[in-house]
């Protein structure tokens, strides 16, 4: 379970994120949606420990700043960033040391295939597409095979055919009871994968939703009668 | 820590492999020898110039640079902008699940390497410079790279990693430290202007015994007349205290707790830096942290296809501080009054006889070499897709896009020469004369730029590319100074000034086209 609690933080004089409490229990996907602006990537940073924030943040019923909680949780950034001088698989094998996994080559191997990204395994960083670079983002992250994860934007820069995978992936670890909190301006691409909406505006929530509740309402249209109706 | 190691192991070998296949590296290699060489060489000789190739020497150089370094990292420290942290680093060494004081050592690791390798080169240098006992320089090398490394380490993370001090707090380091360096150096002032301004007196104020009792800062001075000097009782105090500070602040580095609250500045200052590194790579000076503020302004397009973007320029040169003016700008006057100094306090006319009236040419010249040119827009207006989409012919974007720089030029050209000119009672016709010419030999070096980047692409580098462009450009700065001296021997000065423009401007033209053949070609530089 992912758990926020009063989750403010401030650049300055500017308040980015308001009093923000949610919950995205395990075996859940979580999407949080709102304009430019609206306080999402600094939910996101926060819950990741990239800034400083009032309030807190549980992974599992552990704070989030705690080693526990760290070696439990995977992110992928919006902007994906590579080591230069590193090879696609030597990111894995960096993650590998990095969280003491216990994780066979073949595995390796089985995931970068997954991800068409087994024949370009020895590309440096700096040789990678924007694509690629989040392909590799995103088998950092599973290879961890974490408890929470939390993808910023993650469908930007795939194509088609990794969009699909990655769709199969979320399902996957939905299924598995992993819990997964998404931030997306696509509707479209995760109209079936959610479970929890949670719409933010100026750094609030101002409204959520639970798909068991609100059955076969469209996403696109609980989204935009919450935002047109400001 | 296995990790890190790991990401530091695997980076230097795979950027070894990349750079062994690059034949720009064996160029570099040989350069960087022979830089070394003429260092080495160069050093050597200052050192014995200036009586300071001995023990004594070393150690007042030493003091120096530690008096000032230490205070400087201080300050970094505690601004949080010590460590150079990239995006990556970001994306993977953050989040990864390391303590706070890891991922400060994993920065710092980089500092410590380059310390042990200044360590080394001060090792031999002390030796064979400073004529130091081996053992010396080998006892005071193990020193720096544990003792003093654990100290640096310590007071890192304490000031870095700072969780419980307030802000308020923390402010008082960098100005302690300021105040330091101001008072090192106002007293070491006044110790000069009393006693005389000479090395000796120099070397006496660095050895002040109050120097070595100065906390931290000080008492390390201390271990170095320890063993370079030999120990006095101040030296043995002073190294005492450094000793008993290091393991002092060790334990307060290795109890302190550091949950990573430092990750957002650390965040912030490495976005700024890829971004001033990446400006720079375009040929721009660019501060870290510091965005460029804008006025308001207005223009009125008066042209279409290739003018407009000489307009947008213009546009954008009236919405900065300080227009077309800038840093080359104060160059060019400190130039011309360096001039009007040398002619004045050095007895130009004297010494340059008839062929004084080459000197504003011959600066010019030299700063147009020099210099490395007014890239800012154009370099930009390469990385814009528009340039090359743009239905105008590839000649006039590249003269409509360098038009502005050529006006910058011509401005800081009249800055040059005319009082200076003036001074020196040159001809206003030879002034103008000689304006013309440092514009067409600051255009030939942009122009050069579009060729090198043209021809040798990504092929040898920046520094490749740089090198390409000097060569090529001092070949042609030699063709106008034949003609300027064939011209002023067989006829007289005011026909070699004119031989030295019409070669220039021939020589412009020239690069032009060719430079617009290769810009037609060229793909957008990301």
């Amino acid at each position: 379970m992912l758990e926020i609690r009063n989750l403010t933080k401030k650049y300055g004089k500017v308040l980015a994120v308001d009093q923000v409490n949610f919950q995205v229990p395990d075996g859940k996907i979580g999407i949080l949606l709102g304009p430019n602006g609206a306080g999402k990537s600094t939910i996101i940073k926060s819950i990741a420990g990239l800034v400083k924030y009032t309030g807190e943040v549980y992974i599992k019923g552990i704070p989030s700043r705690h080693m526990e909680a760290k070696k439990i949780f995977a992110y992928v950034p919006e902007l994906p960033s590579m080591f230069e001088a590193l090879t696609v698989r030597e990111h894995i094998e960096y993650i590998k040391r990095a969280y003491a996994l216990k994780v066979s080559e073949e595995e390796i191997d089985a995931l970068l295939e997954r991800f068409e990204l087994l024949d370009k395994q020895d590309k440096l960083g700096n040789e990678l597409s924007k694509g690629m670079m989040q392909k590799v983002s995103i088998c950092c992250a599973l290879i961890i095979h974490p408890q929470v994860i939390l993808l910023d934007e993650p469908m930007v820069g795939l194509d088609p055919a990794a969009i699909k995978e990655l769709k199969k992936v979320i399902t996957e670890l939905k299924e598995n009871n992993i819990t997964v909190l998404l931030s997306t301006h696509m509707l479209e691409m995760v109209k079936e994968l959610w479970d929890i909406m949670f719409v933010m505006d100026k750094g609030s929530i101002i409204a959520s939703y639970d798909k068991e509740q609100v059955g076969d309402k469209d996403i696109e249209s609980l989204f935009f009668t919450v935002t047109s109706g400001e | 820590m296995g990790a890190i190691l790991y990401l530091y192991q695997r980076a230097f070998i795979n950027r070894f492999k990349k750079a062994l296949k690059k034949p720009v590296t064996y160029i570099y290699i040989i350069l960087g020898g022979l830089y070394v060489g003429m260092v080495v060489f160069g050093f050597g000789t200052m050192a014995s110039e200036f009586g300071v190739d001995n023990a004594r020497g070393l150690v007042s150089i030493l003091t120096f640079m530690i008096f000032f370094l230490m205070p400087a990292n201080i300050i970094s420290y505690t601004k949080r902008k010590g460590l150079i942290y990239k995006p990556c680093d970001v994306h993977f060494v953050f989040t990864a699940p390391l303590s706070g004081k890891q991922v400060l050592i994993y920065a710092f690791i980089k500092s410590l390497l380059i310390t042990f390798l200044l360590g080394v080169g001060l090792a031999i240098g002390g030796t064979i410079w400073f004529h130091v006992a081996p053992w010396k320089m080998l006892l005071y090398f193990l020193y720096g790279s544990i003792i003093e490394n654990i100290l640096e380490t310590s007071i890192m993370i304490l000031l870095y990693g700072n969780e419980k001090l307030s802000e308020k707090t923390m402010k008082l380091f960098p100005v302690i430290s300021y105040l330091l360096m101001a008072a090192f150096f106002v007293i070491g002032f006044l110790y000069l202007k009393q006693n005389g301004l000479s090395m000796n007196t120099a070397i006496d104020f660095l050895f002040l015994p109050a120097i070595q009792l100065v906390p931290v800062i000080g008492w390390s001075i201390g271990i170095v007349h320890l063993i370079f000097v030999g120990p006095s009782l101040i030296s043995i105090i002073a190294s005492s205290l450094y000793l008993l500070s290091a393991a002092g602040l060790a334990f307060a580095a290795y109890k302190m707790k550091c949950t990573g609250q430092f990750y957002e500045d650390a965040m912030k200052f490495a976005d700024d830096y890829e971004e001033a590194r990446n400006r720079g790579k375009k040929g721009e000076v660019a501060l870290i942290g510091k965005k460029a503020k804008f006025n308001k302004a207005k223009i009125e397009y008066k042209g279409y296809y290739a003018k407009a973007i000489f307009y947008r320029q213009l546009l954008e040169y009236k919405k900065s501080k300080f227009f077309i003016f800038g840093i080359n700008t104060i160059i060019s006057l400190l130039i011309s009054v360096g001039i009007i100094l040398l002619m004045h306090f050095g007895d130009g006319a004297k010494e340059f006889g008839d062929i004084k009236e080459f000197v504003i040419p011959g600066v010019m010249a030299y700063v147009a070499f020099l210099t490395s040119g007014y890239a800012t827009k154009w370099s930009k207006e390469l990385a814009n897709p528009y340039t090359y989409l743009m239905p105008d012919t590839a000649f006039k974007k590249l003269w409509y896009a360098t038009l502005m720089e050529h006006i910058r030029s011509a401005v800081d050209g009249c800055l040059i020469a005319i009082p200076a000119g003036i001074y020196m009672g040159i001809n206003p016709v030879q002034i103008l004369l000689a304006i013309c010419m440092f514009v067409c030999l600051q255009a030939i070096k942009l122009y050069l730029t579009v060729f090198a980047e043209g021809v040798l692409g990504n092929l040898l580098g920046t520094a490749g590319r740089q090198i390409m462009r000097m060569v090529i450009f001092s070949s042609l700065i030699g063709i106008g100074v034949a003609g300027a001296v064939i011209g002023t021997i067989f006829i007289n000065i005011v026909a070699g000034y004119l031989i030295m423009l019409v070669i220039s401007v021939i020589l412009t033209f020239a690069c032009m086209v060719v430079a617009s053949n290769i810009f037609e070609k060229m793909e957008a530089v990301a």
